[in-house]
């Protein structure tokens, strides 16, 4: 938080001199934080409007996590470019095979109740989480609770594989309960916030003074979930509240037409690949899927479908990773060698409703294929089917993948071992390279082995990953540090601040 | 009376088992919806297991009908709270639009079924009003109150904590979104009864005496019309309940109509029986009403 926030002054003192210079200088360079406010922030809440209290179980709704972000303390979170910053965890070790993690928690955290946050609570909230695994996919990964201990102000956490990132999976998503507690209608939480008011739309926070760490700016937050993503961009472009968080393009676009709001983005969020399955006709063969690569025009895709908001993408899969292969050109768009390769081929290219942009993204694709001579026809899906019946089943799909660390995704979608497959990639090379990062506690070293992975998917996977998307927040102008760090560095708002 | 009531329980029962039947026919049920977009299908069995969704459709219908007649609406499969003081909140935070629209539904109605009576034109206008979706209802209204004129907040936000009273003007839209196509529906419905009454010797021979409009209105056709207006009322108390959800989501407005739509997006059976059970109550009541005026009318 602390380096966001300079480097963020940064930028604006320099800007403040630039204006200062040019003598046109409005004023409006905001100094040091100022304290004080209550933000309003709203967000869409996909799954349902329902608010849900259990910290631990599905928390389906960006409205929750946050919630539970400004409430509950957690053991560490992500920073910038995949690294992980300390949080009620100080530091963290592991065994040279990466198998035992030794947390060390700070001594000075407190439940609002009064009594000390301690290792043993910690342990107990973990076992909920792996407790409540089916409902809330899995979110401690390898951590095998039965084997970890608790010991004073000391965590030790074992796994059931070496997990060299086991800090990054865990960053942001450990919420710590007091031992015992099983019911969460009056949360007690040692988090920057402490509950106000609660209703079935949303929940008002204030500032929890007991808190160890940076006094928090704002006084307190107004978290509101919308049921319909329309209504939250009316909300915020009529200034009934401060922020809407991860809105679509459109909505964005809107925004800054007005000349009254701010967007801000987070890069690489999201991506919506093309999946081609490499155990099924005709992406089986290399050169049909070498054509598609070529065929298609990924800068025209980030400035239709995602309306500039976005990046190219060279097909690596994971653009927000630090493993991400940067120096891997984006792949130039030749329609006359993708002819040649997979001219006269008939495909139906399957997507869904379930995203914004995941149709005109699809129907795009479509039209640039065409023009390579691959004759595509784009079948639409609804939501509801789309992910048991289409996805990872018809040999090409539109994907959808938000941005969690790479070692994550691959453990979950493409590795040998994983739950489902969604290209069909089964490399023992990969699987291999994987396992030797994982047991490689330099960090160095081991992202180069993920990054060998990642070039590897590129070069001969069933991905095409035309670009990525950023998560894009619509805001007043006087809201200022907003979260900008990857994955659910986006949930923790004690660093936000309203500009007077 | 007893044979009203025999039917209205069985019909009561024969929506429950209907939407319980929809939706356990709907594509993916809550443990899948749960898991996530992707989740491993080991984890969807497990969540499975752990709500009882494994069990066979007909078992969890008789469970739930059995805890239903201990008064005991279940728990939401999505956050595992009781089900009860949810559908009490939303339904308190429903009546407090679904009252005014419907009171201003049956005025505005009934005075606009007496100005048009002897209009075409007029006649057709209401036909067309009554038959706009509610889409473009709500975005009119939002355009023209909100960001045309800047009187009213374009969404119905309440004070976090608080409730409707805090800021009444944030029930204005949504009152007006549910009560202008009621109040053309239920003026279509007595524009013939009143056209009727108009054309009878002695409103046309108070009219050739000089009585005004408004007195003829009052003394001479109100009371001809009582039976097929409180009808007509009886059955919009039950439809305007029930049909919340679009007006609801648009304006953000915390009611029963939005708790369905995203039980139902979520497959969280409980909620969605409960709401059924509600709509489908008052609904009936509102028939049984509007059958039982009808009756005595024709007496």
């Amino acid at each position: 938080m602390s380096r966001e926030f300079s480097r963020r002054a940064a930028l604006v003192l320099g800007g403040g001199f630039a204006l200062a210079a040019c003598g046109k200088s409005d004023g409006s360079s905001p100094g040091s934080p100022s304290s004080g406010g209550t933000l309003r922030y709203g967000t869409v809440a996909a799954g349902g409007a329902t608010a849900v209290a259990d910290p631990h179980g599905a928390l389906f709704n960006e409205s929750d996590w946050v919630r539970m972000a400004a409430l509950y303390d957690v053991l560490c979170v992500p920073g910038e470019n995949g690294e992980v910053l300390p949080r009620l965890a100080t530091t963290w070790t592991s065994s040279p095979d990466a198998t035992r993690w030794r947390f060390e928690l700070r001594t000075d955290a407190a439940f609002t109740d009064g009594r000390p946050v301690r290792a043993r609570d910690v342990l107990f909230s973990l076992r909920r989480i792996a407790s409540k695994a089916a409902a809330n996919g899995d979110r401690l990964g390898t951590v095998d609770i039965g084997r970890s201990t608790a010991d004073g102000n000391v965590l030790e956490l074992v796994t059931s594989l070496p997990d060299a990132e086991l800090p990054r999976t865990l960053a942001g998503v450990t919420f710590v309960v007091p031992e015992g507690t099983e019911t969460f209608d009056n949360p007690v939480g040692s988090g920057p916030f402490k509950p106000a008011r609660a209703d079935a739309q949303g929940i008002a926070v204030v500032r929890n003074d007991l808190w160890w760490g940076r006094r928090p700016y704002l006084d307190g937050l107004e978290i509101r979930g919308f049921a319909d993503p329309q209504a939250l961009s009316v909300a915020v472009v009529s200034n009934l509240i401060d922020v809407a968080a991860n809105v679509n393009p459109a909505t964005a676009k809107t925004a800054e037409r007005t000349g009254r709001l701010a967007v801000t983005s987070r890069p690489d969020a999201l991506t919506y690949p093309l999946l081609m399955r490499l155990d099924k006709a005709p992406f089986d063969r290399p050169e049909v899927r070498q054509a598609v690569k070529l065929a298609v025009d990924r800068q025209a895709l980030v400035d239709s479908v995602l309306l500039g908001y976005g990046t190219p993408g060279n097909d690596a899969p994971g653009p927000s990773d630090p493993s991400y292969p940067r120096d891997l050109a984006v792949p130039a768009r030749d329609v006359a060698k993708a002819r040649s390769l997979a001219g006269g081929l008939n495909v139906v290219l399957n997507t869904t409703t379930a995203y914004p942009g995941m149709v005109s993204a699809a129907t795009a694709v479509a039209g640039q294929l065409r023009e390579a001579g691959i004759a595509a026809e784009v079948r639409q899906h609804p939501a509801e089917t789309y992910w048991t019946r289409v996805y990872t089943v018809e040999p090409f799909c539109l994907g959808y993948t938000t941005d969690l660390p790479f070692p994550v995704w691959a453990r979950q979608t493409a590795l040998s071992t994983a739950g489902y497959n969604e290209t069909g990639w089964k490399d023992p090379a990969t699987d291999r390279d994987f396992a030797t990062a994982m047991a490689t506690t330099d960090p160095a070293r081991r992202t180069e082995l993920l990054r060998g992975i990642q070039r590897r998917m590129a070069a001969e996977g069933g991905w095409v990953v035309w670009g990525s998307a950023a998560s894009l927040t619509v805001a007043a102008p006087s809201v200022r540090g907003l979260p900008s760090g990857s994955g659910f560095a986006r949930i923790f708002l004690d660093g936000v601040w309203l500009q007077r | 009376m007893v044979a009203a009531l025999t039917r209205a329980v069985l019909t009561l029962a024969a929506v429950v088992t209907g939407v319980f039947l929809l939706t356990a026919l709907l594509p993916q049920d809550a443990a899948q919806i749960l898991a996530g977009r992707q989740a491993d299908p080991s984890r969807v069995t497990a969540l499975r297991v752990e709500l009882g969704l494994d069990r066979p459709w007909w078992a969890r219908f008789l469970s739930w009908l059995a805890g239903l007649f201990q008064g005991d609406l279940g728990k939401s499969y999505v956050d595992g709270r009781p089900v009860g003081p949810a559908l009490a909140e939303r339904l308190g935070a429903s009546a407090l639009i679904v009252v005014p629209a419907w009171v201003l539904a049956v005025v505005a109605g009934v005075l606009v079924a007496l100005v048009v009576a002897r209009h075409a034109a007029g006649s057709a206008a209401v036909a067309a009003f009554s038959a706009l979706p509610e889409v473009v209802l709500v975005s009119g209204l939002v355009l023209a109150f909100a960001t045309g004129l800047g009187r009213l907040p374009a969404v119905s936000l309440l004070p976090v904590g608080g409730s409707a009273w805090d800021a009444p003007e944030v029930l204005v839209l949504p009152i007006l979104a549910l009560a202008l196509p009621s109040a053309a529906w239920l003026a279509r419905s007595v524009r013939g009864p009143v056209t009727d009454v108009l054309g009878r010797p002695f409103v046309v021979d108070a009219h050739l005496r000089g009585v005004s409009p408004a007195r003829i209105a009052v003394r001479h056709v109100l009371p001809h019309v009582a039976g097929p207006v409180a009808q007509g009322a009886a059955i919009l108390a039950g439809s305007l309940l029930a049909g919340t959800t679009v007006v609801e989501s648009l304006l953000a407005y915390p009611g029963l109509g939005q708790l369905l739509a995203t039980a139902v997006a979520s497959r969280d059976v409980p909620v969605i029986q409960a709401v059924a059970l509600v709509d489908a109550a008052v609904v009936l009541v509102a028939v049984l009403a509007a059958d039982g005026i009808a009756k005595a009318g024709a007496r």
